[in-house]
């Protein structure tokens, strides 16, 4: 029959709470493990290094949800960060002002919305899948950088440049608070603006878009520039976090630490939690750091994390087998 | 003929407190051509998840071959020689014909080198049995829907089936592979096997049962000897109630009134060519054709998909250009599409969001946020007028049934209130129930001022729901009838007619 499974919406409660509920686990285990865990040191370093990839993680999850995928986050944010980078270093060497920063953010978000705008353009307009859309685009992006920087890492900024990542308003780190506002900003976007819910549809069934009146090419465009945005943002906070910008930096092990996330927060065409994102960033540095300090001093330690990230992704999986993925027959 | 080889007794099943099938017994005879009969949602697949042993039911007894079962697993089913055709067929499509005859046989002796000799023989064997032949080494993904039918067939013979449980089968078939399929059941039948047909075509039902079962809410409602049942009878049992096909209620447009769509001289390279008709409010004008003659082809061109590159169209008297959807859109013209799963629902999503994404951009505040609770409230009123069978707005579309479905994908648009509304075939795979409340539901749109292109290759749906008939040919208007003119038999033999021309 076609009413057997009258189950509205549990799905994705349930990964939200499976997700808390693993977060609140480690929390507990590392911090009754290790007394400096849960020290404000530590703290502050996860809220410093978390939200890089927590906003990177973002703009890859917008664009999985159209069904599709972005490989050149990590490369739009290091052309962002190269680009404002060099203009700096050439028109504003000394200066200390607050323009400094203001160059800085609008060239990267410029940078970012024309890359989008270029994948847009390729995935919505021409038609290339995606996949083979961002992947040529991340060569190019990568490309133009390393040919303005002879593959150097672009350092000497104005100190000016690394407040964004060291200011603390608050007490709590400017970069937190950059990704609290951006989830914030991406929660509404994606859950009560008309945006949102066309990008859900599209993603649910793209013919049936179309055929509803959605202008697909619009709303692949606005999302693959809002991904662009996205990526670029996190180019500002690692160039201001590392006073330095470089094509090398992150590269595939970003991207494909955010489609973990993606994965691991249940992101699927169609659907996507900007809450479950958030959390599941927060596991993955929770188990980063906490394994770093409680292994410090043991050879290969660094390792661990990998070892710990992939144990989790399968351990979910299987919980998600057990609580819903056999309903299918 | 007397052997009982299956008999079901009091079975029922629940699913989420919502009975499914309630104290039901059937009996199946050796040899028996069994129709199983009902709208969406009886019970009728249930019921054939039980006889196969996918569900367990919550009460009853299941006896095949004179053995008693309480729970039936899939593997003991198919021991004792039930052998279920689902409508996908599950073969392989990148296997040769013989390899998917022969993959069980192959797996279930634990061989692990494969003897091709044996292989085609046993392939050939097979195909023998039911008088057909396909060429062994062609792959399955190349041959059609009706050829594919035939290779389950033989694979459910050679799987030594006593029983073969067929659902919906003539779904994606054309009137004559209807036919050999038809053959095919009685050449089983010759040879003792019994045969479950499971379907909602009564004319094939007539055509082709020894017996008839009707299902209707979970319970059996009619059980008899197919011989003196006649399709009118099996409508009352299955809908529960006389069905309303009395044309003569059929409203007159105003003739006078100002066309709302004036198409001239349409045309698009390839596809039609010439296409001139008028559309007044109140009409509902049916457009007509074999597959191939342009009628799906012309729809899309008014809707903007494919834009004709020929000709003008003026909707209420102003010539508009149409070129894409939302220009289409801009002129209220909407389109319900022929495949509601491909082209018209968004499955996992909530009814609620199905019907309101026509509208969405009309549902927002001052700052462009989404009004909480609007949707709510527009949906249940659609949900309503429209009679969608659901507990909740809130739950997926996929959980409704193919008529319920279908009658979402008209409440989307219809949630837009268009001036113009394009419905193809609107009750595809819909059952009978469905399909006569569809077709008032036109009627009353169209009394209610909307012009309504109805296409459709549905001749008895035509009849009952159009003033005027396009009939096209090959990318042209062949001939414009108004439904006094014509019957059936003449509209009919108008159709066959260009089949014989265009071959």
């Amino acid at each position: 029959m076609n009413t057997t499974n009258l189950k509205p919406k549990v799905r994705f409660e349930m990964q939200t709470l499976l997700l808390a509920g693993i977060l609140v686990f480690l929390l507990l285990f590392f911090g009754l493990n290790d007394q400096g865990f849960l020290a404000g040191r530590s703290i502050s370093s996860m809220a410093i290094q978390l939200p890089e990839i927590g906003i990177l993680s973002l703009a890859m999850m917008i664009t999985v949800m159209i069904g599709g995928i972005n490989l050149s986050i990590n490369a739009t944010a290091n052309l962002a960060a190269v680009l404002s980078g060099l203009f700096i270093l050439r028109f504003m060497p000394e200066s200390q002002g607050p323009m400094v920063i203001v160059a800085m953010v609008g060239i990267s978000l410029l940078i970012g919305v024309i890359t989008g705008a270029i994948n847009g353009f390729l995935v919505g307009y021409v038609g290339v899948p995606s996949i083979l859309a961002t992947l040529a685009t991340m060569s190019i992006f990568t490309g133009i950088g390393v040919g303005l920087t002879k593959g150097q890492t672009v350092t000497g900024f104005p100190e000016v440049v690394g407040s964004v990542a060291s200011l603390s308003p608050l007490g709590i780190p400017m970069p937190f608070l950059v990704f609290v506002g951006i989830t914030v900003i991406a929660y509404i976007l994606l859950g009560r603006t008309t945006f949102g819910f066309k990008t859900r549809m599209l993603g649910t069934n793209p013919v049936a878009s179309k055929f509803s009146g959605i202008n697909n090419k619009a709303v692949i465009m606005q999302i693959f520039i809002f991904s662009g945005v996205l990526s670029s943002i996190a180019g500002v906070l690692i160039m201001s976090r590392t006073m330095s910008a470089s094509n090398a930096y992150g590269t595939a092990t970003y991207v494909m630490l955010t489609i973990l996330i993606g994965v691991l927060a249940g992101v699927v065409s169609g659907k996507g939690s900007v809450l479950n994102i958030f959390i599941t960033v927060f596991i993955l540095q929770v188990i980063s750091t906490g394994s770093h300090m409680l292994l410090a001093g043991v050879r290969g330690s660094s390792f661990f994390k990998d070892f710990a990230w992939g144990v989790l992704l399968i351990i979910i999986f299987i919980i998600n087998y057990f609580t819903h993925g056999r309903r299918k027959e | 003929m007397t052997n009982e080889i299956l008999r079901v007794e009091n079975v029922s099943k629940a699913f989420a407190g919502v009975k499914a099938l309630d104290q039901v017994s059937l009996t199946l005879q050796e040899g028996e051509i069994l129709c199983l009969v009902g709208e969406n949602g009886s019970g009728k697949s249930t019921m054939i998840k039980i006889i196969s042993g996918v569900y367990h039911p919550d009460q009853g007894d299941i006896i095949i071959n004179g053995h008693s079962y309480k729970q039936l697993t899939p593997i003991e089913s198919m021991r004792e020689g039930v052998q279920v055709i689902y409508q996908d067929f599950s073969l392989f499509p990148n296997l040769s014909v013989a390899e998917n005859l022969v993959i069980n046989e192959q797996l279930s002796s634990g061989r692990r080198l494969v003897n091709w000799k044996e292989t085609y023989k046993t392939a050939e064997r097979g195909l023998e049995e039911i008088h057909v032949s396909i060429p062994l080494d062609a792959m399955v993904s190349e041959l059609s829907t009706a050829d594919r039918q035939l290779i389950a067939v033989t694979k459910a013979i050679l799987a030594e089936a006593r029983i073969i449980i067929m659902d919906e089968p003539t779904t994606a078939l054309t009137q004559k592979e209807i036919q050999s399929l038809f053959e095919v059941i009685n050449n089983l039948k010759a040879k003792g096997i019994s045969t479950i047909f499971v379907s909602h075509k009564l004319n094939e039902v007539t055509e082709i049962a020894d017996r008839t079962v009707i299902f209707r809410n979970g319970r059996k409602v009619m059980d008899q000897d197919a011989k003196n049942l006649d399709i009118k009878t099996m409508e009352f049992y299955m809908t529960g109630h006389e069905l309303d096909l009395d044309n003569s209620q059929l409203a007159q447009p105003d003739q006078q009134a100002a066309p709302l769509l004036e198409v001239e001289k349409l045309g698009l390279r390839g596809k039609f060519k010439d296409v001139s008709f008028q559309l007044r409010p109140g009409e509902v004008l049916g457009i007509t054709g074999l597959l191939g003659s342009g009628r799906t082809e012309l729809a899309l061109a008014l809707f903007g998909e494919t834009p004709a590159d020929s000709g003008t169209i003026r909707v209420e008297g102003r010539e508009v250009t149409i070129r894409s959807i939302q220009d289409a859109m801009r002129n209220r013209i909407g389109y319900v599409p022929e495949d509601r799963i491909l082209e018209g629902l968004f499955l996992q999503q909530t009814i609620s969001d199905n019907i309101i994404v026509r509208i969405i951009d009309q549902m927002v505040n001052k700052i462009h946020l989404i009004r909480a609770g609007a949707s709510k409230k527009v949906s249940d009123e659609w949900i309503g007028r429209l009679e969608v069978k659901t507990p909740s707005g809130e739950l997926p579309a996929k959980s409704l049934s193919g008529g319920n479905q279908q009658r979402l994908v008209l409440a989307k648009w219809l949630a837009s209130d268009p001036r113009i509304l394009i419905l193809n075939s609107p009750t595809v795979g819909v059952d009978v129930g469905s399909k006569a409340s569809i077709h008032e539901l036109i009627r009353n749109l169209a009394s209610q001022g909307m012009g309504i292109l109805l296409i459709s290759d549905d001749i008895p749906e035509l009849m009952q729901t159009c003033n005027r008939l396009i009939l096209m040919r090959r990318g042209r208007t062949f001939g414009v009838f108004d439904r006094e003119d014509i019957t059936e038999e003449q509209l009919n033999q108008e159709m066959v007619a260009d089949r014989v021309f265009s071959i």
